[in-house]
């Protein structure tokens, strides 16, 4: 007697659907006693323990609790079962006889996709659904023998098994994505383990090891959407948020970018040359872009590492013909992968040449700055706000300044610096020659190189940031009016950016002082100087020695001293100092370590303690303190008389020098 | 009535098939002989709905094949590599089929066992021999009721005595069922025996298609003893493909019936003359030494 066929017009086949059940159960078996153990194990375990030892209470979303390491576990179980699923049920697009046994049979494309797509959202949802239940009734009977439950663990259950479910389910949605695009059973979960993390891998390489060795300025970060292509990443970062919002968020991102990923299966399924089973690439228009594709990231890995590892990162020219050198080669190896054969100059090499020509132009193109990086400074008209990132001496805390400006005035010098800067790329590029501190022979700074960071808040909400690590300074240029060294120094002298130095979003003039004392006073005893013994090595005045001017060169510090001051000395000296702050006699800031700077600065420095209040974003007023601490400076005449007053002047260290 | 018309499939820059047209009536065995690569599988893929031609269709009674289900119902195919899932024995695959033929008769696959008695139908497909294997295609096969049959080196593997079962299982579904045909294989000489029409296929394309009648018909075998031991020149519109000769007799293969033929080569007054029809494999070589595709002297 003839039977009836169960194809629903070819869409969908129960009897594929039951045989894959049948023919995956140890796949579907193990994942669901791995999820007992994640959960319902270890809670049926708390239960017996809280029982035996008289405990009341049971949590299920405390810290290190049952489910939230069921959460956490979610990525990894989904990132493994996800493509295990894949591969089992999609292995038949990569063999030559399932291919053609299966698609023979009278049901369409669609439905086999269809069903195989379904039994793999079964056998993620179906051992969900049991451990839940099995959680939820043990719950219950503990709650039944009088423990007391959490009282969101039905929330906290549901949001855990939605995570467990949507991110496997997501994960094997992109795995039969994968498995349309290649022929090749061992290469699904390759593609599928690169795919996973392409997208922030590039950008990573390119932002954080090619592009800082070749525009002068770079600031190499990756942007925070490559984390949205990243799923692992970006879902394991949500899920160990906790069981709240996160958790929630990888669930939409999940069903959303799952949906999409099917979506895209189909369409390329349908599309599908089923005589490319075995192939490493199905689609027509993929193979070039695998095979150059590959190509580039063979290029930039392989460049940059034998860069780095062989040639010590000398020399960009030797990077960029690394970087061609190697993507040449891993174009042909993408060809060799694609043709399944080691033959592919005679015909290959065209493409290859094309691609390497391109890529040297474009790297060639980005090193000469044809497209303007990095000599781009903005009008100071569409900035809204520059922030200023630049150290100086003395090392007090006034020695790293970083502020937002929005002063339209400081903001058009900023940028008049900057285009200084940029206007001679020679000096601040990547591959330019490496600055050494140069002392002359009195042991005074000549020349060094500083960073400058500069991030452009525009007034169309565009972000640009330019970091430049070693910008050259020199004491010849500092003493000229129209470099921007000179121009540099004066800015950051500007009161209202030395005030910003020191004391940052404190206003000190609402500030009260606690407690102040002085470090590196000589011992009141002696009356000699804390002498510098600043000894030079003859005719090693080049000699590098960072950070030579933030130590007291050669001093003897067992013989300095702290100094506590009392409360009214304490206040009576604040006011010094702020009279010859807000005068500019005080906080004087240098570039170099030259003779102005140590002329000008003593070797003591002033610590106050201020306590201020501040008002949070919610409008709670909170009260904090903050020590800041100031060099004692020649200038300062007021600061001076206190401390003469307080019978410390004496006591102050002077910075001598060697001469001659 | 499958119709296959001006089909073209390219696989990268080799052309597999290239614009081939066939016919296959309905209720006929359709014997599909070519050489080496000239595309028999490729073409059986296509009229078993699996690939997607380049262009062209290929029709079963007026309905297109590709993606039909309710057209594909009632084609079977037995490929030339076997796939059966992992552990599925012929029990478990039966089942399977089931679900996807509505003809597929549970009667039949019980009556079937006495044919197919040597195969344990509880044991995994994989672990059988070729042979067995093969015959568990046909069992399946011939259960689901098929009304075209698509057969690719079908007996291949199969004994002299499980050979003739089975074509005498197929025969009778022709018979009674009305069942078509469709049969690629190398071994024509059992195509011979079984075949009512035959297609030649070369290079992609079909050569010659035909009734095998008429394909004999078309060619002949003569054995002439002339006058003179040279052969005499003949006619240039006589289309002779082959000529041997063997002391005084001359052995030629002629297109055109064999009376037609007698007559002409009869006004040279040949001291013996005799016609004689010529096997498949006979045609097959003879048809394909036009295209360049002979069995060449060699001396190695």
């Amino acid at each position: 007697m003839p039977s009836v066929t169960w194809s629903f017009k070819g869409l969908f086949s129960p009897a594929l659907l039951k045989k894959n059940a049948k023919r995956f159960w140890p796949l579907w078996g193990i994942y669901g006693l791995g999820l007992f153990l994640l959960l319902p194990a270890p809670l049926l375990s708390s239960i017996y323990l809280y029982i035996d030892r008289g405990g009341s209470y049971i949590s299920m979303a405390a810290p290190g609790g049952e489910l939230r390491s069921f959460v956490a576990a979610a990525p990894i179980v989904g990132f493994l079962y996800g493509i295990l699923c894949a591969m089992a049920l999609f292995h038949f697009l990569m063999d030559h006889k399932a291919t053609q046994m299966l698609h023979a049979l009278p049901i369409r494309r669609e439905g086999l996709f269809l069903t195989n797509w379904l039994s793999g959202l079964l056998f993620i949802l179906v051992p969900n659904l049991i451990v839940a239940l099995i959680t939820l009734f043990s719950g219950l009977g503990a709650q039944a023998m009088g423990l007391v439950l959490d009282d969101r663990f039905l929330l906290n259950l549901a949001l855990g098994l939605g995570a467990q479910t949507a991110i496997p389910m997501f994960f094997f949605c992109f795995g039969v994505c994968c498995a349309m695009f290649t022929g090749n059973l061992l290469a699904l979960p390759v593609f599928y383990g690169i795919l996973n993390i392409l997208v922030l891998g590039l950008f990573s390489l390119v932002a954080d090891w090619l592009l800082p060795h070749l525009l002068a300025g770079y600031c190499g970060s990756v942007p925070e959407w490559c984390r949205w292509f990243t799923p692992v990443l970006h879902l394991q970062i949500l899920v160990e948020q906790g069981t709240g919002y996160g958790v929630l968020e990888a669930i939409c991102y999940c069903l959303v970018a799952g949906c999409a990923f099917t979506l895209i299966a189909l369409g390329v399924y349908r599309l599908r040359q089923l005589e490319r089973a075995g192939d490493l690439v199905t689609v027509g228009w993929v193979r070039p872009v695998f095979q150059y594709g590959f190509g580039l990231c063979v290029g930039l890995t392989m460049g940059i590492f034998v860069w780095r590892q062989i040639l010590h990162g000398d020399s960009t020219r030797a990077l960029l013909t690394l970087i061609v050198l190697f993507a040449a080669l891993g174009a042909f190896a993408g060809r060799m992968l694609l043709k399944k054969t080691l033959q592919v100059f005679d015909d290959g090499w065209k493409g290859v040449a094309v691609m390497a020509v391109v890529l040297t132009l474009l790297l060639v193109g980005i090193r000469a700055d044809f497209f303007g990086y990095q000599r781009w400074v903005p009008k100071p008209e569409q900035v809204e706000s520059v922030y200023l990132n630049i150290d100086s001496y003395p090392r007090d805390d006034g020695n790293r300044l970083e502020r937002d400006i929005t002063d339209p005035a400081l903001i058009e010098r900023v940028t008049a610096i900057h285009a200084d800067l940029v206007s001679d790329l020679s000096r601040i590029a990547p591959d330019a020659p490496a600055i050494h501190n140069e002392w002359n022979e009195r042991g005074e700074e000549t020349r060094r190189s500083t960073w400058l960071r500069l991030r452009y808040a525009m007034e169309n909400g565009e972000v640009i940031e330019r970091y430049y690590d070693d910008v050259p300074l020199l004491q010849s240029e500092l003493e000229t009016e129209s470099t921007y060294a000179h121009r540099l120094e004066t800015l950051i002298n500007q009161p209202e950016l030395v005030q910003w130095a020191y004391f940052d979003d404190c206003d000190p003039t609402k500030a009260e002082v606690v407690d102040g004392w002085l470090e590196n006073l000589r011992p009141a005893e002696s009356t000699q100087d804390v002498s510098a013994e600043f000894k030079l090595n003859a005719g090693d005045s080049t000699s590098p020695q960072t950070e030579t001017a933030t130590v007291l060169v050669g001093a003897d510090t067992d013989r300095s001293t702290s100094y506590v001051l009392t409360t009214d000395q304490a206040r009576q000296l604040w006011a010094a100092v702020w009279e010859d702050l807000q005068a500019g006699r005080i906080g004087r800031r240098y570039l170099l370590d030259n003779a102005q700077r140590q002329e000008n600065c003593y070797y003591t420095d002033i610590y106050l303690s201020l306590a201020y209040t501040q008002v949070d974003e919610e409008g709670r007023r909170i009260s904090r303190t903050t020590t800041v601490s100031i060099t004692v400076q020649a200038s300062a005449d007021a600061t001076l008389k206190t401390l003469e007053e307080l019978g410390l002047k004496d006591r102050l260290s002077r910075r001598e020098t060697l001469r001659g | 009535m499958i119709e296959v018309q001006n089909v073209t499939k390219s696989f990268d820059s080799f052309k597999a098939l290239d614009g081939l047209t066939m016919t296959v009536p309905t209720g006929s065995i359709y014997g599909l002989v070519g050489p080496n690569g000239a595309g028999k599988s490729t073409i059986l893929r296509h009229i078993t709905g699996v690939y997607r031609p380049d262009s062209g269709v290929i029709l079963l009674d007026g309905k297109s094949v590709y993606e039909s289900p309710a057209v594909k119902e009632n084609i079977v195919s037995i490929s030339d590599d076997l796939y059966y899932f992992g552990s599925a024995s012929t029990r478990d695959m039966a089942r399977f089929y089931r679900g996807f033929y509505p003809r597929f008769d549970t009667q039949r696959y019980d009556r079937l066992k006495e044919a197919f008695s040597a195969v344990d139908e509880t044991r995994p497909i994989r672990r059988l021999s070729k042979g067995m294997q093969k015959q568990c295609a046909f069992w399946l096969a011939l259960s689901c009721r098929p009304r075209v049959l698509v057969l690719d080196e079908p007996v291949d593997g199969l004994d002299p005595v499980m050979r003739r079962q089975v074509w005498s299982l197929i025969l009778s579904d022709v018979a009674q069922e009305g069942t078509t045909v469709l049969v690629s294989s190398h071994n024509l000489r059992e195509l011979e025996d079984v075949c009512d029409h035959v297609g030649i296929l070369s290079r992609g394309r079909v050569l010659v298609e035909r009734g095998l009648s008429e394909l004999q018909e078309n060619l002949v075998k003569m054995q002439v003893v002339f006058q003179t031991r040279e052969m005499p020149v003949l006619p240039e519109d006589m289309e002779v493909l082959n000529v041997q000769q063997v002391g005084r007799i001359h052995t030629l293969i002629v297109r055109g019936r064999s009376d037609e033929v007698t007559n002409r080569l009869a006004v040279y007054q040949p001291i013996l003359m005799e016609a004689l029809p010529l096997t498949l494999e006979e045609i097959f070589i003879y048809e394909l030494g036009g295209e360049d595709y002979a069995v060449r002297d060699l001396v190695l």
